[in-house]
């Protein structure tokens, strides 16, 4: 089981609270990290100093096993954090949500193109937000049967389970 | 001796008015065409005022040349070929355009006419030439082009344009929905936590706060699809009306709290146009006809159309409220409405966007009404891919 359930990327801070506040009557509050932008989602995931190098000393059990990432992010953007994650072999693994405010058509194709496994719009009202949040976790959290990470990969072997 | 040949030119006959020499010479000195006649090797044996002014040589010295002396060498060989088969009574005459070398160097394009007189021997005896200088309509075309040009060069400027507010209106509406989001998120929990604590109004007020944020939130939307309607462009195909529109009303009923109206679909005749634009329309129009059926038990919307030869008029027709027609003209216009907020919801930009969709399809559309008997509306659909030509 990893440490950090599941990692939540949002740079706007009125929607962090919102989306924790929801994440909590969830009960799922404990198990969530937040990153506030592109570069700290990349070092929880990969570990500090990532620089796509194997020896991150990072062991793969403590990889997230889910990630809950906006779209417009500061520097690194959110297209920017799941490409890399998805290109990644120790996190590829890793299901994405995007939660994302954007509903067009050329962000979901885009998102969907690089492997994100779900798409969802933050609703404006808090009711239904809080709802959604709800039915996420759920699915993915309870629900979802979450993939066994490649074997010990530190020296980029691909094992099996 | 051979026989004057069939396909010379016709020749004076004893029919036509003889008219004295001065006559035809004042005829000849006076056309606003340069007229020559020309040897049969291409002497200039005659020439007018006009002809003289165009070739740009002293009549004395053109009457010792030959055409080809100042025909532009580019142009001579189409000009030779011409008058060898004429000499051979292959065909009567030519017009040709082509460029005179003038003695100061400059050129000018003419187009010439020529023909031939032959002898009562039948034997080529002159050349009449006719020319006139083309210059200015050469002026014209370069003008078109130039202009043609200009017009390239605004068109990239518009379609630049539009690109940018394409970008402005995604990242607005991205940015607008934002604090929206947080009003509404923050006041739904204060009446949370405060419910118990906070009298009637208090509670009210929180509630109008997230009412009004909900309701920019759908106006931001409303404004973006209208604008982006626009930007979109046109992907067109023949489309099963009638298999969207029973979609599109599948969807629309699915939230519905009580039985919806009941749908009357007629086989509607295919059309070509944009799926996503249309089905935008029928979206905007059923929901219309669905709110304004609300206040009656065992609403009917209908949905067919009817033919005029090769025009259809498709229809949405609803037996609900209705409007007045004297206020039909503010029916399409952006932000109007012909009902209270607080009698029927909504943003005003519905019909407008409908309204924007059906002309891009090269269609009319246009409503009839009556109050507490409801409305309908109708729409044609044209060409779109005549429509998008004329963009």
């Amino acid at each position: 089981m990893s440490a950090i359930e599941i990692l939540y990327v949002e740079d706007d801070p009125n929607d962090r609270e919102l989306t924790l506040r929801a994440l909590k009557s969830s009960r799922l509050k404990n198990r969530v990290q937040v990153a506030r932008d592109g570069a700290e989602a990349l070092e929880m995931i990969f570990g500090p100093g990532d620089d796509g190098g194997e020896a991150d000393g990072n062991d793969l059990a403590t990889r997230p096993g889910l990630i809950l990432l906006d779209l417009k992010l500061p520097k690194l953007s959110g297209i920017d954090v799941l490409r890399r994650v998805k290109s990644d072999p120790r996190s590829r693994h890793i299901p994405v949500v995007m939660l994302t405010s954007s509903r067009e058509e050329q962000d979901v194709i885009e998102s969907y193109e690089l492997g994100a496994n779900s798409y969802i719009v933050k609703p404006v009202e808090f009711d239904k937000l809080s709802e959604v949040v709800r039915q996420l976790s759920l699915y993915w959290v309870l629900l979802n049967e979450a993939p066994v990470p490649p074997g010990d990969g530190t020296d980029g072997d691909e094992g099996g389970t | 001796m051979t026989e004057p040949s069939p396909r010379s030119t016709p020749q004076p006959t004893s029919a036509t008015r003889e008219f004295s020499p001065r006559v035809w010479r004042t005829l000849f000195e006076q056309a606003p065409v340069g007229i020559a006649i020309v040897s049969p090797s291409g002497e200039w044996l005659e020439v007018n005022g006009k002809l003289v002014e165009i070739v740009g040589y002293p009549r004395e010295v053109l009457l010792g040349l030959t055409f080809q002396d100042v025909t532009h060498p580019d142009d001579l060989d189409a000009d030779l070929a011409l008058v060898r088969r004429v000499l051979d009574g292959e065909i009567p005459s030519y017009t040709l355009e082509k460029r005179y070398v003038r003695r100061d160097d400059s050129l000018v394009p003419v187009r010439l006419t020529v023909s031939l007189v032959r002898g009562e021997d039948g034997e080529p005896e002159h050349f009449i030439s006719v020319v006139e200088d083309v210059s200015e309509r050469r002026e014209a075309d370069a003008a078109i082009l130039s202009l043609q040009d200009a017009l390239g060069d605004k068109v990239a400027e518009l379609e630049a344009a539009n690109q940018e507010l394409e970008s402005f209106s995604y990242s607005v509406s991205h940015d607008l929905r934002a604090p929206l989001r947080a009003i509404d998120g923050f006041s739904r929990i204060l009446e949370e936590e405060l419910a118990g604590q906070l009298g009637g109004d208090s509670l009210r007020y929180l509630g109008l706060v997230r009412q009004n944020a909900r309701r920019m939130g759908v106006l931001i939307d409303a404004l973006l699809a209208f604008s982006r309607v626009g930007q979109h462009s046109l992907d067109a195909q023949q489309l099963d009306l009638t298999a969207q529109v029973r979609h599109v009303y599948s969807t629309l009923v699915l939230d519905h709290e009580r039985p919806p109206p009941r749908l009357e679909l007629a086989e509607l005749p295919p059309a070509e146009g944009d799926r996503v634009l249309l089905q935008q329309v029928w979206s905007n129009l059923l929901s219309n006809a669905i709110k304004f059926s609300r206040d009656a038990d065992d609403a009917v919307i209908e949905v067919g159309f009817e033919a005029d030869g090769d025009d259809v008029r498709y229809f949405v027709r609803d037996h609900g409220v209705g409007f007045d027609m004297r206020y039909s003209d503010k029916l399409f216009g952006v932000f109007q409405r012909l009902h209270r907020e607080d009698e029927f919801e909504g943003t005003g930009v519905g019909l407008a966007l409908v309204q924007r969709i059906v002309h891009r399809h090269d269609g009319h559309i246009w409503a009839d009404a009556e109050p507490g008997r409801g409305a309908t509306f109708y729409f044609t659909l044209g060409s779109p891919t005549a429509a998008e030509g004329k963009r």
